[in-house]
């Protein structure tokens, strides 16, 4: 036990030090299993585990999501899922922000990237709320909030992450997500509902859109249509695995942006490399939690803390609980990836010893992760949005941002109270 | 010579990213409809992965694009930033010059063993070594930039979530 | 007292896991509780790199199948080709009494300490779809199949197979992407794919097996006391591949019960199948003979017709 504390210490210590997460839990762990096995062994098993990961063939999932959510950016489509939502929704209250968040649902569906989406919108929805006077604190918390749901609905990098580092089918996490996905949409439309009824001023309604202009606006998103049908479609209708549906559905992104002439070289050379970058980035972390993993495997630590938890004497749902509240103060000051892949080792083993579903604590991270993206201080789509839109402060952007970090801890408890919100449609599908 | 190397490791792990996905692509459309998947499109998928992994690995930290927790850095002076910089740097390029020479020490032992891939008989041996060398060449990046200040990169650039 | 860390990369219910511990279990026994195993929660590494793992000390007792790491073995590949036996038991002790007869097969070895060469139950051929009764059978539909000798089977049958890892199974098969797989009965149960499973054919003496070594780092064994040594030694060999063999006979057997409890269909290849089967795999023995050969192994044929009358042997 008291080996692996201090090895979670020494990686909360580099990591203070601003030293590469990765690099401090390779380091440690590669520490630890010396100190514990011997320095041969450690050798070995750190090189063993960087060939096996760079070889792993399930792993490919993770470049493929990736670049497929690349190509769709590049692709335009976000426009036009904005615009079709907007021509149903735009002429009540709140018309656009309602859009956006519908907008943001519909771009999750083929993107598995929160900050992705977030920034996708900050380009296509933030002019228009500008421009009929929309607050820009309703304007970026709306964008903010909306673009946490590129992760909860599938497909969903966090979800890949943890279904590996879990050993989890990454197809029934996706299904899972979906019916809290749509959740989190509707609630965060509902308080959308409440804001702008308090502040009315800063949302008015748009022009109401007729119906040959919706339908036009329709057939606009056809793209987004077949995509998700081919890749969700293709994985649950048994044309392929997720890691094939991947691949599917980037050569489908890809065509996509060669049709709509939105693909130069130039363009075509910068998604690739820039999806290259952001799997080897992940990798490294990969490798460096295995790594990590594989030390605390050697001590007493699994064993120790599930006793300590039965000793505890609290219910399974109170531990749940109490681990959610530790997230959610936790997701405020600390990167989310960071802190996942931090905990999962922790974590995980005693969800499945009290006998939960791991597919549900998945949901249940993801969700976290969520909150943790626009919870200030440290709040990476908060941060985004204020890098892309110089006219915005910080401030304004937290300001915004609260009412619907409540309104995701309150699906956060929804979440837990009612497993089968997760559960239930992983369960019809064959996956 | 900057821009030579990011464009060769641009290149290495862009074209092999493209590769994967066309693989699949095919091998799926093959599967079902010419009732026939490409031989060794798995191992075929699994050696690229090692490209495109590796390939990137160099621009990355070139970038400062690996996950880092910077909360504290608007508290502390700069000269303190800028001696935590030249540590940090050090410490990576350690690692990684220490990740190339076992890599490479790996690579001998797998080509000892004969070991190849089940279906086309590639020998793994060279991508071993290619996992070596590009971690050094990474690590050789780190001392580079030590003598240079950091990049202030856009936010959001290079992130997964 | 000497603790051996052992790892397995599989549940701890199943088969491989539960005669894993009852090796160590009986070590324990023999010295009364002087040398016992610690069996990690969580396995040191993932199948393919199990050997590597044992041979460099990460930890000192684990298994794997000879496979995983393609090029690295190829004597033992004999103990994968179709129709060697009906029970892993006796496939199991003959496989290991050849292994210690012939040096070439415990040369491959390098860096362990071979406790025991063995394989699992007969293997088969399993579907969602109909069942499949003669060789177009098996060329019309997409298959599952693991690494070794299989791959070259299926090649040699024509059938359109695609390599993917055992634990893929059930996302394969419930998603409807493979139409069958080739495995031994307990995988049913173990990759819990018995409810998706509608037929089941069998070939006497399985259509393919595969080939196992359960082993010990050599340092750790090195360091071992004369007396400990001994102990080891006196349940390596024969008395270990007795225990493996047993244990997949064990799950074998229950999941073939199983099998007639969820209505799957039960074919057995007739004589006609079979000998069409004979035919197309016959080059595959010759052409081992002569890879083995240039590994070290004295006259392939007459190696592989031994361990076939070794197995009859054993069967009785
Ligand atoms: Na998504
Ligand atoms: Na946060």
């Amino acid at each position: 036990m008291i080996e692996a504390l201090i090895g979670f210490g020494a990686i909360f210590a580099l990591a203070l030090l601003r030293v590469p997460l990765a690099f401090a839990m390779g380091l440690v762990g590669f520490g630890g299993i010396w100190v514990t096995r011997g320095f041969d062994p450690a050798l070995a098993s750190t090189a063993q585990v960087v060939y096996e990961t760079g070889f792993a063939y399930t792993l490919s999932v993770i470049p493929l999501f990736i670049l497929m959510g690349n190509f769709v950016a590049r692709a335009g489509l976000a426009h036009e899922l904005f615009q079709a939502a907007y021509a149903f929704l735009g002429h009540v209250r709140g018309g656009l922000a309602h859009a956006t968040v519908a907008a943001c649902a519909g771009f999750g569906a083929i993107c598995g990237s929160s900050i992705a989406t977030a920034a996708t919108m900050s380009k296509v929805a933030y002019p228009s709320m500008k421009k009929l006077g929309y607050s820009d604190s309703l304007s970026t918390g709306v964008m903010a909030a909306g673009g946490t749901l590129g992760i909860m609905i599938p497909p969903s990098t966090i979800m890949v992450i943890y279904g590996i580092i879990t050993e989890t089918s990454i197809g029934r996490l996706f299904a899972a997500g979906i019916i809290p996905g749509l959740l989190t949409a509707a609630l965060l439309m509902l308080s959308i509902v409440l804001i702008t009824r308090r502040d009315a001023e800063h949302a008015p309604p748009g022009v109401r859109a007729t119906w040959p202009e919706r339908w036009r606006a329709l057939r606009g998103i056809w793209g987004v249509a077949v995509l998700v049908v081919v890749v969700l479609g293709g994985i649950y209708g048994g044309f392929f695995t997720a890691t094939e549906g991947a691949g599917f559905g980037a050569a489908g992104a890809f065509l996509f942006a060669l049709g709509r002439r939105r693909l130069t070289w130039k363009i075509l050379y910068q998604v690739l490399v820039e999806s290259a970058r952001t799997t080897a980035m992940l990798f490294t972390l990969l490798i460096a939690a295995t790594i990590f993993a594989n030390f605390v495997n050697f001590t007493t630590m699994p064993g120790d803390l599930k006793d300590w938890i039965t000793h505890l004497g609290l219910s399974p749902t109170m531990i749940i609980v109490a681990m959610m509240a530790i997230y959610v103060v936790l997701g405020t000051v600390m990167e989310e990836l960071t802190m996942v892949l931090l905990t999962i080792p922790l974590f995980f083993p005693i969800v499945t010893s009290l006998g939960f579903d791991p597919v549900w604590f998945g949901v249940l991270i993801v969700m976290i992760v969520q909150i943790g993206l626009i919870s200030p201080p440290v709040g990476m789509n908060l941060f985004v949005l204020n890098a892309l839109l110089p006219g915005v402060g910080l401030g304004t952007i937290f300001r915004g941002c609260w009412p619907f970090v409540l309104v995701m801890i309150l699906v956060l408890g929804l979440l837990v109270a009612f497993p089968q919100l997760s559960l239930w449609l992983p369960s019809l599908l064959k996956v | 010579m900057k821009r030579l190397l990011e464009l060769l490791c641009g290149l290495l792990s862009g074209v092999a990213l493209f590769a994967i996905m066309a693989l699949t692509f095919f091998d799926v459309l093959g599967r079902k409809f010419a009732s026939n998947s490409i031989p060794g499109s798995l191992e075929m998928t699994e050696l690229l992965m090692v490209v495109v992994i590796f390939g990137a690995l160099p621009l990355v930290s070139e970038r400062g694009e690996h996950v880092e927790f910077d909360s504290l850095d608007p508290y502390l002076p700069a000269w303190l930033r800028r001696a935590q910089a030249v540590l940090v740097h050090l410490l990576c390029a350690a690692v990684l010059l220490g990740l190339g020479w076992l890599m490479w020490r790996t690579g001998n032992q797998f080509l000892e063993n004969g070991e190849t891939t089940a279906q086309l008989r590639i020998l793994k041996a060279p991508f071993i070594w290619g996992m070596g060398v590009l971690c050094a060449l990474t690590g050789v990046i780190h001392l580079v930039m030590i003598g240079q200040p950091p990049v202030d990169k856009l936010e959001g650039e290079g992130v997964a979530l | 007292d000497t603790v051996i860390t052992a790892s397995t990369w599989l549940p701890p219910t199943h088969a491989m896991s539960v005669a894993q511990k009852e090796w160590c279990d009986l070590l324990a026994k023999n010295t009364s509780g002087k040398m016992k195993c610690n069996i990690l929660p969580r396995g040191v590494s993932n199948p393919p790199g199990t050997y590597d793992a044992i041979k460099n000390g990460l930890a000192d007792l684990s298994f794997t199948v000879h496979g995983y790491t393609p090029g690295r073995f190829v004597t033992t590949q004999m103990a994968e080709f179709p129709f060697l036996g009906d029970s892993a038991e006796s496939i199991s002790v003959a496989f290991d009494r050849i292994g210690r007869k012939n040096p070439a097969i415990l040369q491959e070895h390098q860096g362990v300490k071979v406790i025991t060469l063995f394989t699992h139950g007969p293997g088969m051929v399993m579907t969602t779809k109909g069942p499949v009764t003669k060789m177009e059978d098996l060329q019309g539909q997409k298959w599952r199949v693991g690494g070794g000798i299989i791959n070259d089977i299926t090649k040699a049958l024509g059938m359109n197979a695609t390599l993917k890892p055992a634990t893929d199974n059930y996302e394969l098969l419930s998603s409807g992407v493979m139409d069958g797989t080739l495995l031994p009965a307990e995988s049913m149960e173990s990759f819990k794919i018995d409810k998706l499973i509608k037929n089941v054919t069998t070939f006497p003496g399985g259509l393919y097996n595969t080939s196992f070594v359960m082993m010990m780092n050599q340092g750790k064994y090195d360091k071992l006391t004369a007396e400990e040594k001994k102990a080891v030694d006196a349940i390596s060999g024969e008395v270990a591949a007795r225990i493996v063999g047993r244990q997949w006979d064990k799950f074998d057997r229950r999941a073939l019960g199983l099998m007639q409890a969820n209505g799957i269909t039960h074919t057995k290849a007739d004589a006609k199948f079979v000998a069409d089967v004979k035919g197309k795999v016959a080059p595959l023995e010759q052409d081992w003979a002569k890879r083995a050969e240039a590994k070290g192994l004295k006259n392939g044929s007459k190696v592989l017709a031994d361990f076939r009358a070794e197995i009859a042997k054993a069967a009785k």
